[in-house]
């Protein structure tokens, strides 16, 4: 059996997530059984690019859900965002540098067969249903499955 | 150095000669080889920590025209 890495995604911004992916392809390239957890902000990278989420119950979450809109390509840098400009230039710098998208990382880890998660209780937080989410999500879990898992994986991290 | 096959990942940013190098290993039969050509300098030591991690056997690196060349062989 190959050795088992796991990456909680906790956070939801541009380059934390873009750290995540490389390692997690990384992994998975280095024929590791490679598991994400998205919870949090984190489920930001899953959740579908367009529209507002189906799952929210009252204006609290609906609010939530337009501020706090999903999919990969609208995550915001960690460090000089300036409301997207900096995200914008910083995209255009890894272009440059011929550094995949990370569009083009999800799909790598897609390909190579990285599992993808998502944390239950901040989907009910986050009023996010299993629609709102992009289909390379595999489950929909609670910690136990991520402790179960965890224990055994020689690589544990939390992004 | 003849192989199997060959793999050019110029102009490709970590970690996706590595990504490209496993995608392509998928393919190939235990025991075929595989030349990677990279201009990513990280790409010197992750080939060979690739194939300690994978158990595939690493063959060699050259270095021509400030590109890097990899042979490996699947092993597993």
């Amino acid at each position: 059996m190959s050795e088992k890495a796991s990456i909680i995604v906790f956070s939801g911004e541009f380059d934390k997530v873009l750290a995540a992916f490389v390692l997690a392809n990384g992994a998975a390239a280095s024929g590791m059984d490679v598991t994400m957890f998205f919870t949090f902000w984190g489920l930001n990278v899953i959740k579908k690019n367009k529209g507002p989420i189906k799952g929210a119950k009252n204006w609290m979450q609906k609010m939530m859900g337009i501020m706090n809109r999903g999919g990969y390509s609208r995550l915001a840098l960690s460090k000089f965002n300036m409301g997207g400009i900096g995200k914008a230039m910083m995209s255009k710098i890894m272009k440059g540098e011929k550094v995949q998208s990370l569009e083009e990382m999800i799909a790598d880890a897609a390909d190579l067969g990285v599992n993808f998660l998502a944390c239950k209780m901040s989907m009910d937080v986050m009023g996010v249903c299993k629609e709102d989410l992009i289909p390379e999500v595999k489950d929909i879990v609670g910690v136990a499955t991520y402790i179960a898992n965890a224990k055994n994986c020689a690589i544990n991290l939390f992004i | 150095m003849q192989t199997d096959f060959e793999l050019d990942t110029t102009g490709m940013a970590c970690p996706v000669p590595i990504v490209k190098t496993a995608k392509k290993m998928r393919e190939m039969s235990t025991g075929q080889t595989l030349k990677i050509i990279s201009d990513d300098d990280g790409f010197r030591a992750d080939i060979v920590a690739w194939c300690e991690s994978t158990g595939n056997e690493f063959l060699q690196l050259e270095e021509t025209d400030g590109k890097l060349i990899g042979y490996v062989r699947k092993a597993v």
